[in-house]
């Protein structure tokens, strides 16, 4: 009887290692996953690159709170918390995904519209050229005068 | 559906699933108090950014309005060099409004109204406005510009010098290896002069207005050097008038100008520019026995700075001095133009 019950606690304890009794396994939520790069864009648009680092700020914040789930998955034992911790850690991860979409399209209307240092010197002068033009259409409309 | 659009969606649902406020993702509600705080704060700085995004696809204003004194030495560009002082108040405002996230479009208004303490028959005001201007900027290295241009121009005391014309114009950037540019532009007007008729070979009035037609290719060669923008731009025009007497206002005209701006500190930057302008009357005739129709070449020598008090007002001084030689010696000339300009943009 007591190798009968040794045996079924076996084949449990290896059925385990391959089906979760109270739902899947998230197949990424073991996995240590480096926090998100900052993104590096060049653009003319102050809210848009706050926006950015605003958004980017909320990645790097639930990745942290992820980190510390799969800490304390790693160390926990109680089968009941460590199926709450992957529901966490999944419910994380699809924030995780919405706010790194918004991140994307961010930075694809940054990269879309960047601003270079030739257009800041250009912006710089073109009061003074609509100046220098206004003078030459001045000065030739009086030399057409002349008969 | 795009990934922008899938996004939003994405997102709004996200938003409206009943998540943010003071609502406890059931996710959160065996961990710390403050992991679901940081995501409720996180959801709402996501709804504010899309808020903020949607207010920044809403019209944005813009004005420059300045008021310059200056002193010509010879206003009338005469042989007599008679110097008179000047005042020019001028407007420039900017409507625009993000039609797509490369496409803008503008709207701009320009006006300007010169007198004169002596020269009244320099006096003179110009209104242009350009109801359509499209701006696309495809990334880094492009920026293409199109519109059209409608501007009227009136002498009260030289109606033969009023005039109203319509120029539409297309111009290309490209930026070149992070600090070089290269750009073309091409405009074309026609230009109705509403008080002036034009003449015939004989040198009679006809009944129809003078109006003349011009083309205008201008290409610029220029880099961004430490804190300096060096630029050469040629340009090339070809003027055509409907006034048969001696073809008296066709001419080609070619021109080039080298320039440079320099932030000499945070506050103050410099501009300096020489400029040759050749222009060859087809036809028109010069005093003397000689069959070379009249050239004229113009060279001009610019220095002007401009210094920002702060984000909304700016001081402009410059100096300009103009030299005219031609081949038809009433003609020449020299004017030195001093200007101080007080800006306010806002």
């Amino acid at each position: 009887m007591k190798k009968s019950l040794l045996r079924l606690e076996a084949a449990l304890l290896l059925s385990s290692l391959f089906f979760c009794p109270l739902g899947g396994l998230p197949a990424h939520a073991e996995e240590e996953e480096l926090p998100p790069q900052e993104p590096v864009v060049a653009t003319e648009d102050e809210v848009l690159k706050e926006q950015i680092a605003q958004v980017h700020q909320g990645l790097l914040e639930i990745h942290q709170a992820m980190a510390k789930r799969r800490r304390t998955l790693m160390a926990e034992t109680n089968e009941v918390r460590k199926a709450n911790l992957y529901a966490e850690i999944d419910g994380l991860r699809k924030e995780y995904n919405l706010l790194q979409d918004l991140l994307f399209e961010l930075v694809d209307e940054a990269t879309a519209t960047e601003w270079t240092k030739i257009d800041e010197a250009l912006k710089r002068v073109r009061r003074f050229e609509r100046y220098q033009e206004r003078a030459y259409q001045k000065e030739e409309n009086l030399r057409e005068r002349q008969q | 559906m795009n990934a922008s659009s899938r996004g939003r969606g994405w997102l709004a649902a996200w938003l409206a699933a009943g998540l943010l406020g003071s609502q406890v993702p059931a996710f959160a509600q065996e961990t710390a108090p403050s992991t679901a705080e940081v995501v409720v704060a996180i959801k709402r700085r996501a709804q504010q950014i899309l808020e903020e995004r949607r207010r920044a696809k809403r019209l944005r204003v813009s004005w420059d309005i300045s008021q310059l004194v200056g002193y010509e030495s010879n206003p009338a560009n005469g042989p007599d060099h008679i110097g008179d002082t000047y005042f020019e108040q001028s407007v420039y405002g900017t409507f625009s409004k993000k039609l797509a996230p490369t496409i803008t479009w503008q709207g701009i208004y320009s006006g300007s109204y010169d007198n004169y303490v002596e020269y009244g028959d320099g006096d003179y005001m110009s209104h242009t406005l350009t109801p359509v201007k499209l701006l696309w900027q495809p990334g880094r290295m492009w920026r293409v510009d199109t519109g059209a241009d409608f501007n009227i121009t009136y002498y009260p005391r030289s109606k033969g010098s009023n005039y109203r014309d319509l120029k539409p114009f297309v111009g290309v950037r490209q930026n070149l290896w992070g600090t070089w540019f290269q750009t073309a532009r091409y405009e074309w007007f026609i230009r109705d002069y509403i008080s002036k008729q034009a003449r015939d070979g004989n040198s009679a009035e006809t009944l129809s207005n003078r109006v003349d037609t011009r083309h205008r290719l201008r290409y610029e060669l220029g880099t961004t050097w430490q804190e300096a923008l060096l630029k050469v731009k040629q340009e090339w025009y070809s003027h055509d008038s409907n006034d048969a007497r001696n073809d008296f206002y066709d001419a080609q005209d070619y021109k080039v100008t080298a320039s440079v701006n320099r932030n000499l500190t945070e506050k103050f930057s410099a501009n300096a520019s020489y400029s040759f302008e050749r222009k060859n009357y087809e036809h028109r005739p010069v005093t003397g026995i000689t069959a070379e129709a009249r050239y004229d070449d113009t060279q001009t020598w610019t220095v002007a700075g401009t210094y920002d008090f702060n984000n909304t007002w700016s001081f402009a001084p410059s100096f300009s001095y103009k030299f005219l030689d031609s081949n038809e010696p009433t003609g020449e000339y020299v004017d030195t133009t001093i200007t101080g300009t007080l800006s306010a943009r806002f």
